[in-house]
């Protein structure tokens, strides 16, 4: 009875993070086009080239190309923010559901387990996890993925459990709905709302964790690119060459800028979290 | 009488609109509203779903949503104009002076507080000029006064109890002395005993009643039933269509309607509840039965501590036969134990012990742990808003039962959805919608044909029609009348509402406390009902519709 028409803040939201990640996209969609330079090729000649015509942002300690560094430096972001996600989703959605839907002591098990990853902070882990296991992007990706899953099993599991009482899941158990079908698809689309911005922040959170353990030396290995690894080579450099610095942080930046406007916005539309109706 | 006096509350000329992007005059909800309400008097609003009375409550109280864009009028109160307010001084307003109750007793309460620790912040968090400030003795003796003038009998067990310990009625009576306890000059009273089954519901209005008398307190009582506004309001203003049509002493609305949506509510509100001809069907109690309860036992274990448990029992020795084309109604007051029972033959949950058969097969034995086979019975749910999946289209939801079942092919079902739309009475576009496109009448539509997709012998109709407008009832009723006619289905008629059971049913079962106390043919029940149970319950109907029934009698 009540029809409450969105308000237009959302549309706000959405457009600059809209705006924001298709710098990050158009990016990888570049790199694959046309590559001005070779990544890893050493030019001692060009070193500390400040930006110019030939070099658009510039050359670092090694006479590498920032502009050509910084595109191959997003798909790496993006691979591991997107594969990353991907893993925690799928692991959250299993331990999630079976928790939300079992409830009782595998709830109480799922959960505990779930608690326990929570309990480590997330970044020390994955460092923890690439140590044992070698830092390969792969390694990388699979750390993230384990390090984020519990958030995405808490979402799964509240939201099946808020779920699984209400009236038209009960009525599809009674017209003979089997539990797989029945969390799949009648309660899986009935959690978007709370999934999309999750997944979306997931993004963001991933590609700053990629880029604190590139960072601290254990993430992407040289002499491949990412921001991260990017911003340490730099940091000696600040003084001297500040667009090797200032390039892959106003990368990250949109990217990650771009990511929360979009989560931002999207909750807002569905009136979640601190937007809640 | 208080006609005279000065009035509380005095709105003019109110119009509301909610900005629409597709449309640059916005959404009207409401047009030109003008009425005012008297020292200690009763207003009733009455209307359909969507008629703006929900929002004219929300505009005294200032709750409205953001969006809202008040276009004209003023709303004066205590000297004031309302709207003119800041919005800090405004909720100061609503707590000290204007007092509010809503429908859902429950959501108003954490889950995790005692009565008296709400009632207790009630008037801490309220620092009012004109009260002392007490001690907290003093503020527990005046909760507990106020307890007992709500008509509560043993008021310190309400107070120490949680939420979720009392019933419904008692919640929303502990609600109605949380607003009062400040001492508010008007209370807006928004569906407040929708959720309520009869007799409670006319402890309530009652209670309602005495206490505006005893405070001289302006009570604003919205509502969509007109018998019940009848009962309660010294005036009462229809609203149709975003304005108010009439407004009159309920006398006078109900014998001269001057409207034509007047006379329209009145005609469906009685058509609900005056008994009709049965029609024709091939119910007959010689055929041997199609589904048969014998000493059905269930119950659940409440865990109090570790591995303590307390054993709970909800059913106790159920015995009812079912037969095949047969509309059997069941009554029975709140918490009786006819929702478990629509669980336990659904196969949702388990029963103790006893025996279940359909058509003379044995479909549970649960004595020797045998569960229930899947039997054809369909479960219509009270509210059409949550009993559809509001992420799937019409269509899918109807194909859904075949598709699982690999009854047919995709051609065939299609078919199949749309003759059975057609038999509920939906055009075929409906088929392309989402839950939430349809009003509550037009979903419970749906989900009778959801329950109908298996073609079921039997189906369980849970309060189908307590959710709805009156006129929507009307409507619903004749629809589950038509399905029982033509696809001979049996039906188990769930409702609080005794004159819809009278109308329509063959036979009736009535539900005390876990066991059938008695059974038999609807007349003979209701005329000459054998035991205590029976006659108290039917006795609170007749109380709660009094002058309904006398005008049904006079015509």
């Amino acid at each position: 009875m009540i029809r409450i028409t969105p308000l237009p803040a959302y549309k706000l939201y959405l457009t600059i993070g809209g705006i924001f990640s298709s710098f990050v996209v158009m990016a990888i969609l570049l790199s694959f086009i046309y590559m001005p330079y070779d990544t890893q090729a050493t030019v001692y000649a060009s070193k500390f080239a400040p930006p110019s015509a030939e070099h658009l942002f510039g050359c670092d300690h090694f006479g590498r190309d920032v502009f050509s560094r910084t595109l191959e430096g997003a798909r790496l972001t993006v691979l591991v923010s997107v594969f990353g996600v991907l893993i925690a989703l799928t692991l959250g959605g299993l331990f999630g559901s079976i928790a939300g839907y079992f409830g009782g002591w595998v709830d109480n098990v799922v959960m505990l387990l779930s608690d326990s990853v929570m309990a480590f902070p997330g970044v020390l882990l994955a460092l923890v996890f690439v140590a044992v296991y070698g830092s390969g992007v792969y390694n990388i990706i699979w750390a993230l993925g384990i390090v984020f899953f519990p958030s995405y099993a808490r979402v799964f599991r509240t939201g099946i459990r808020q779920l699984k009482d209400r009236e038209f899941i009960l009525q599809a158990s009674i017209i003979g709905v089997r539990p797989i079908r029945l969390v799949l698809i009648h309660i899986f689309p009935n959690l978007m709302p709370q999934l999309i911005p999750a997944v979306v922040i997931g993004l963001a959170n991933m590609a700053l964790s990629e880029a604190g353990m590139s960072y601290l030396g254990l993430g992407i290995q040289p002499p491949y690119a990412s921001w991260g690894k990017m911003l340490k080579d730099a940091q000696s450099y600040i003084l001297e060459a500040p667009w090797t610095i200032i390039f892959p942080s106003l990368s990250l930046l949109f990217y990650i800028l771009g990511l929360y406007f979009l989560s931002e916005g999207i909750s807002i539309r569905f009136g979640l979290g601190r937007h809640a109706k | 009488m208080t006609y005279l006096s000065e009035p509380v509350l005095l709105v003019e000329n109110l119009s509301l609109t909610f900005p629409d992007a597709n449309r640059a005059s916005g959404h009207n909800v409401l047009s030109n509203l003008t009425f005012d309400l008297r020292k200690g008097e009763v207003l009733g609003i009455v209307g359909d779903s969507g008629s703006g009375k929900t929002m004219t409550a929300l505009a005294v109280a200032g709750l409205l949503p953001e969006n809202a864009e008040v276009t004209s009028g003023r709303i004066m109160f205590d000297g004031k104009d309302l709207l003119k307010l800041k919005p800090s001084d405004r909720r100061k307003l609503l707590g000290d002076k204007i007092g509010m109750i809503f429908q859902e007793p429950l959501s108003s309460f954490n889950p995790l507080m005692t009565i008296g620790k709400h009632l207790n912040e009630v008037l801490t968090s309220h620092s009012n000029p004109l009260l002392p400030k007490e001690h907290a003795d003093g503020r527990k003796s005046r909760i507990l006064e106020m307890l007992a003038h709500v008509g509560f009998t043993d008021p310190l067990r309400i107070y120490n109890a949680f939420p979720h310990q009392i019933s419904g009625g008692q919640r929303q009576r502990a609600l109605i002395a949380g607003t009062l306890l400040l001492k508010p000059t008007l209370l807006i009273a928004d569906e407040p005993t929708t959720a309520l089954d009869t007799v409670t519901q006319s402890q309530i209005v009652d209670q309602l009643k005495r206490i505006s008398r005893s405070f001289n307190l302006s009570v604003l009582f919205i509502s969509h039933d007109l018998m019940l506004v009848e009962r309660i309001c010294d005036r009462v203003a229809v609203m149709h269509n975003r304005r108010i049509v009439e407004l009159e002493t309920p006398k006078d609305i109900l014998h001269s309607p001057t409207h034509p949506h007047t006379a329209k509510l009145i005609r469906s509100a009685r058509a609900v509840r005056t008994p009709r001809v049965k029609q024709e069907t091939n119910y007959s109690d010689d055929n041997p039965p199609l589904i048969q309860i014998k000493g059905l036992n269930t119950g659940y274990n409440d865990s109090i501590f570790f591995g303590a448990s307390r054993y709970h029992e909800v059913l106790r020795d159920v015995n009812i036969d079912i037969y095949p084309g047969e509309i059997l109604g069941l009554i029975g007051s709140s918490g009786c134990g006819k929702t478990t029972l629509t669980r336990v033959l659904t196969g949702l949950i388990s029963a103790t012990n006893g025996t279940i058969t359909e058509n003379g097969r044995i479909m549970a034995d649960f004595s020797q742990r045998k569960k229930m086979k899947r039997c054809s019975v369909g479960l219509v749910f009270q509210d059409p808003y949550n009993s559809l999946n509001p992420a799937k289209t019409i269509s899918w939801l109807l194909e859904e039962p075949l598709r699982i079942h690999g009854i047919c092919d995709r051609i065939e079902r299609k078919t199949r959805v749309l003759q059975m739309l057609s038999d509920v009475g939906l055009g075929s576009k409906y088929q392309h919608y989402y839950p939430h496109q349809l009003s509550g009448g037009q979903r419970q539509r749906v989900a009778l044909a959801v329950s109908l997709m298996l073609s079921p012998s039997l189906i369980i109709a849970d309060e189908p029609v307590s959710a709805l407008d009156a006129s929507v009832q009307a409507q619903i009723l004749e629809l589950l009348f038509k399905i029982n006619r033509e696809k001979g289905v049996a039906f188990l008629f769930i409702s609080h509402n005794l004159s819809v059971v009278r109308s329509i049913c063959h036979r009736v079962a009535i539900m005390d406390d876990g066991r059938i106390v008695e059974a038999g043919a609807i007349d003979e029940v209701f005329d000459k009902p054998s035991t205590v149970v029976a006659s108290n319950l039917l006795k609170a109907e007749t109380n709660y519709h009094p002058r309904s029934n006398r005008t049904i009698d006079s015509q």
